[in-house]
């Protein structure tokens, strides 16, 4: 399975690293091989651990297709970090964002929501592949 | 997630909101466009909601701020070939993108301002006032809004992005 960058994710390292909220160090030392392990789904037992992986809810439940990849306590600031993602053939990784009170999920769900459908019309732009 | 199925009931709150945010203020263009999108998008249709069911004034100009990036991905003409960028070149990026918003954030002072700006472009305020503050990549449908309601030609553009 490819991992596909598309221009949301991009932005949204580009804004949270420029916040500070995670390091690089974070980044190359637990973020990144996180994601990696999208290469072997569903068979990194990491998969299975629901404080991790788990899919993407709103009000209405479970949203067919999107998931979100967790982070608890990262960094210094100890900050909840949700990277949705919505899989296809390839894993292709939306905007992450730092979780903070359940209306800002909300408008998170919702945007991602939209992002995956103009994903499964074609509709974005790819940054690159995680290899 | 599909189109959300017209039903009447659906179509007509939709309406409502969109003459709610029309009362409220927002512009003209925005309004339209996410009363647009929210008959084809549920993820808008929710976001749009969620604002009429907002009562804190913070709450909602965030709102506004997303159904606004919503509307830019919905518009932005995407290529049918991909823009790799290295990982290495990250950080250069995120400084040029800082270095061209604060070019333009001059620009759009001398001419009148944020608000001034946002009446002349059909951008909310929240929108245009969060594209500054930001690190993100400025999307080329709000550079073009903005180009064509400060009349800056396309070389005074192109040119401050490519410093």
């Amino acid at each position: 399975m490819e991992i596909i960058v598309t221009a949301w994710a991009l932005d949204s390292y580009l804004d949270l690293k420029h916040r500070g909220t995670f390091t690089a160090n974070d980044y190359n030392q637990i973020i990144r091989p996180d994601v990696l392990k999208l290469k072997r789904y569903p068979n990194d037992p990491s998969f299975l651990n629901g404080k991790f992986w788990s899919p993407a809810t709103d009000l209405g439940g479970p949203i067919p297709g999107d998931f979100k990849m967790k982070w608890h306590n990262l960094g210094y600031r100890l900050i909840q970090l949700r990277l949705p993602i919505g899989m296809f053939s390839n894993a292709v990784l939306c905007h992450a964002y730092v979780k903070t009170d359940s209306k800002f999920e909300q408008r998170q769900l919702a945007k991602f929501k939209t992002r995956l459908e103009l994903i499964r019309r074609g509709q974005y732009t790819e940054c690159g592949r995680l290899i | 997630m599909k189109a959300l199925p017209l039903e009447p009931d659906l179509g007509v709150e939709i309406v409502e909101i969109g003459h709610a945010m029309n009362l409220a203020g927002l512009p003209k263009e925005f309004v339209a466009s996410a009363v647009h999108m929210a008959f084809e998008f549920e993820g808008v249709y929710d976001l749009i909601k969620l604002w009429a069911e907002e009562q804190d004034p913070i709450e909602r100009e965030e709102l506004v701020i997303d159904i606004q990036e919503m509307i830019d991905d919905y518009s932005e003409n995407n290529l049918s070939t991909p823009i790799y960028v290295r990982f290495d070149d990250l950080d250069t990026i995120a400084k040029n993108i800082r270095a061209f918003k604060d070019q333009l954030r001059i620009i759009v002072d001398q001419k009148g301002g944020i608000k001034h700006l946002s009446e002349l472009s059909g951008v909310p305020q929240p929108s245009l006032s969060r594209l500054f503050n930001s690190s993100t990549m400025p999307r080329r449908n709000t550079l073009n809004k903005i180009r064509h309601a400060l009349k800056l030609n396309q070389v005074q553009l192109s040119t401050q992005w490519s410093h």
